[in-house]
């Protein structure tokens, strides 16, 4: 193998040392990041941004069948029960 | 000491993060349809030698928080927020031209006993519908600042700079909106029975907000020992008439009315606008969707049309650039990196980075102008359907252009479960990743110049586009039947305004979507494609001795030699052929000229021969060179693991090439294109300048299988297409559903269900067209 081969041998492979670092450290750093449960994701979004599934009959499923605050459920006109405008569009 | 902290809080779509971007001179992306914003975004504002931190808030209508983006409201309003301190003044951005609904939230916020300042945004609007506000009457009203601005157009600005900074350091506000004198005795009663642990604000919502986040914040810090207390203190407000959540609605509407009542004043009528006019055909239940796929085949036909000049370019650079590494390097593993690694694998991907940037505008302009909300509108008969409602719609749509701020735009969805169900199907929506891969094959196989008719490229991307739309909504209807069964919800949208798109936000998405594209293919795809080089370059040396590297070099020099000779030779026999029949005009018999034409004859058949002998060398150097490369890269470590997978990838129709491109591009779709660019950048056909997919498509409608059979089939281009459409090949996909899920069971369930829902698309897809051709 000639000089000139060599050289480039030699710089291809240190180029494809580099690239394999690169994606080795930025699946690192995303395992960081999301697998250790977000460094910022969950402080910023609040508890509740964790959906997890829940079981039919629980407190959630129930809550949700609720007419909310201020909100609209189905059986609400849009002026509401006595001609307020509704809180929510 | 750190900086005042002012938090920008208002009802969604009333130009909150216009004004943040104003105040901070800050560029977040802004947006004509509510929940643009779902996370927290800082900014600093300084005035007259003071600064001050603007935090800006995901819109909320009440702060009876239900969907996670209005739980981090009320949070950070309480202090509540982790790694965030509470505000010492609210900025409250209210809509002139709504106001009684905007200042319900404001009711809400005077009773936090923070400074408030409420601008009055988008007075022109309200004065175009014969509204005008008195904002000195109301502040006297609200017991606050009022101050009109105009957001958009930076008017008011100054002012209300002045006024927060002003408020900062300011004392608490006074109570806007009373209730009724039971249900202030149940809160007492309530807060004693609390033993005073949880904050006066916080109780009174506790109270209210029958099944709301509060009851969830107190529980986890007190447990279940105040439930019996409150179900009573409720039971009682019911039996009073007083029942809640109703009494806090009508409370704070008639103070409202009261407030408002001399500050305001109204048409009597409400004018028909402009709006209303254009939403009567937008919204309507035909032609409503008839506008909508209009709308759809426009914009894809013009990621088509409109990118190819540029697209062109960049391909002539491209080639340009490979010429120009291979006149000044000896062939040698570098030169090949340079040029069949990077050049062609990251080039080729960059070669579509204007119909990215086409696809950007049209959705900056859709969503800037109103139109999202009424797509999300006209969609929700079909989103009911299958379980969910039209607020699933919006970030189906943000997935279009990018499924991790889709999956992100799931925070405005209060439903658990319908929230689960749409982060699991935003993937199948098609993304902008995709694009290439789709533009790729349907510019090489479906374009006009494969003898197609001139809409059927525009066509086909709608058809996948609206292939990962129809599948969205069949797997959220089988998990909505089954793993996430419950009720749909009542959708109920706001409908904003129409304007005309702002080309500054437009302007803004487009650079934005294009140096994201740029960073990408300089960093994940340059590594993926270096790394995929290595792959299929090692080991390069020919069995028995010598190397494959020197060995297609020789004969790609030789081939180049022959073909740069066909025209020069073609050149010289014209002149010779004209020089000849120039001679023998003036030539007479026996004459000196005679002669010299019989010998010119002679010259142009020796000439016609070499010719000949080079036109007939051209194709047999050609298949050499194509079986020598066929050989190196069968032996390259990804021709050998390519051949391991064969056996699964060959009832799609794909040969092991394919298969080790899908396969590579795992971390993300483009590397496919890159890839495939590095597999078959060697021995490429002349680049076509017609063709705007140039080289590579061209190299693809002629590759050969090892069995001699064509590569790419129409049935095999539409299977790859299919699998690209329905798979999960997307890294940062499957990482933004584990932080938004908090579990590694959603993400890795979406991967195999969407890689085993692609397999069998594509297969089916093959299957069916070998069967129909």
């Amino acid at each position: 193998m000639d000089r000139d081969m060599t050289l480039q041998l030699g710089l291809a492979l240190l180029l494809v040392a580099a690239a394999t670092s690169y994606l080795g450290w930025t699946w690192w750093k995303s395992w960081r990041k999301f697998g250790s449960g977000g460094c910022c994701g969950k402080a910023r979004t609040g508890p509740d941004t964790n959906v997890t599934f829940v079981p039919s009959e629980s407190l959630e499923l129930k809550r949700d069948r609720r007419p909310d605050n201020g909100r609209l459920s189905s059986s609400q006109s849009l002026e509401g029960e006595s001609g307020e405008a509704p809180a929510r569009p | 000491m750190s900086n005042p902290t002012v938090a920008l809080v208002g009802n969604p779509n009333t130009g909150k993060t216009t004004l943040f971007n104003a105040l901070a001179g800050m560029n977040q992306r802004v947006g004509n349809y509510p929940g643009v914003t779902v996370e927290i975004k800082k900014g600093r504002v300084h005035h007259r030698h003071h600064a001050y931190e603007l935090l800006d808030l995901p819109g909320t209508y009440s702060l009876a928080a239900r969907s996670p983006d209005e739980m981090l409201v009320v949070e950070l309003l309480l202090g509540e927020c982790a790694g965030e301190r509470r505000p010492d003044v609210v900025l409250a951005i209210v809509d002139a031209s709504n106001l009684d609904r905007n200042l319900y939230l404001v009711t809400q916020v005077l009773e936090l006993g923070i400074p408030v300042v409420v601008a009055l945004n988008m007075v022109d609007v309200a004065a175009g519908q014969g509204i005008t506000v008195d904002h000195e009457g109301l502040s006297r009203r609200l017991g606050v600042p009022v101050t009109p601005i105009q957001a958009n157009r930076g008017k008011g600005l100054e002012a209300l700079k002045q006024t927060v900074a002003t408020a900062i350091g300011a004392g608490p506000p006074g109570r806007g909106a009373s209730f009724p004198e039971i249900f202030d005795r149940e809160l007492a009663a309530l807060d004693s029975h609390l033993d005073r642990k949880v904050p006066p604000f916080l109780v009174r919502r506790l109270l209210v907000d029958v099944g709301g986040y509060t009851e969830k914040l107190v529980h986890d810090r007190l447990g279940d020992s105040w439930t019996a207390e409150l179900t009573a203190a409720r039971r009682r407000l019911v039996e009073a008439g007083c029942g809640v959540p109703e009494m806090e609605v009508r409370s704070r509407y008639r103070w409202i009315r009261e407030a408002t009542r001399e500050c305001v004043r109204r048409p009597e009528q409400r004018p028909l606008t402009w709006t209303d006019r254009i939403d009567r055909v937008l919204t309507h239940p035909v032609w409503g969707i008839l506008v909508f796929l209009l709308l759809m085949f426009i914009v894809f036909e013009s990621i088509f049309v409109w990118a190819k000049p540029l697209m062109q370019l960049i391909s002539f650079g491209k080639d340009q650039m490979s010429e120009l590494v291979k006149s000044f390097m000896s062939p040698g593993p570098l030169r090949s990196l340079l040029t069949d690694g990077i050049i062609a694998g990251v080039g080729g991907v960059l070669v579509f980075l204007p119909q990215i940037m086409i696809l950007f505008a049209f959705i900056a302009v859709l969503e800037d102008c109103g139109y999202m909300a009424r797509a999300a509108y006209l969609m929700d008969r079909v989103m009911a359907s299958c379980g969910l409602n039209g607020k699933s719609f919006i970030p189906l749509l943000s997935s279009v252009a990018c499924a991790v701020p889709g999956i992100m735009a799931t925070r405005v969805i209060e439903n658990r479960r319908d929230r689960l169900a749409t982060i699991l199907v935003a993937p199948l929506m098609s993304c902008s990743a995709r694009l290439p891969v789709y533009a790729l094959l349907i510019g090489a196989f479906l374009s006009p110049e494969q003898g197609y008719a001139i809409w059927v490229p525009g066509v086909t991307l709608f058809g996948l586009y609206l292939l990962g739309l129809i599948v969205a909504t069949l797997v959220a209807l089988l998990l909505k039947r089954t793993l996430l069964r419950g009720e749909t919800p009542v959708f109920l949208m706001e409908m904003p305004l129409y304007k005309r798109p702002s080309l500054y936000t437009v302007w803004q998405r487009m650079a934005e979507s294009g140096h994201m594209f740029i960073i990408r293919a300089g960093t994940l795809i340059l590594a993926s494609m270096i790394l995929v080089w290595a792959l299929l370059y090692f080991p390069s040396a020919v069995p028995g001795g010598g190397n494959f590297d020197e060995l297609t070099s020789k004969l790609d020099d030789q081939l180049d030699e022959v073909r740069k000779e066909i025209p020069e030779l073609k050149e010289s026999l014209n002149r010779v052929e004209q020089e000849k029949a120039e001679v023998e005009r003036d030539a007479k018999p026996g004459s000196k000229e005679q002669v010299r034409a019989a010998s010119l004859g002679e010259a142009i058949a020796v000439m016609q021969k070499r010719l000949a002998e080079h036109e007939a060398s051209v194709e047999p150097l050609e298949e050499q060179l194509k079986q020598k490369q066929r050989e190196w890269k069968a032996q390259s470590w990804l021709g050998k693991a390519g051949k391991t997978i064969e056996p699964l990838v060959q009832p799609l129709g794909w040969d092991w090439r394919v298969g080790m491109a899908a396969l590579a591009s795992f971390p993300a779709r483009e590397v496919f294109v890159g890839t495939m660019g590095i597999i078959y950048s060697q021995g490429k056909g002349e680049a076509d300048d017609e063709n705007f997919t140039g080289a590579l498509g061209k190299t693809l409608q002629v590759e050969k299988r090892d069995d001699g059979g064509k590569a790419f089939t129409i049935p095999v281009v539409l299977s790859i297409m299919v699998f690209f459409a329905l798979c999960c090949q997307c890294a940062s996909t499957l990482a933004v559903i584990k932080r938004e899920t908090n579990s590694w069971f959603w993400p890795a369930f979406t991967f195999v269900y969407m890689t085993v829902l692609a397999y069998l698309g594509a297969l089916v897809v093959y299957q069916a067209a070998s069967w129909i051709a």
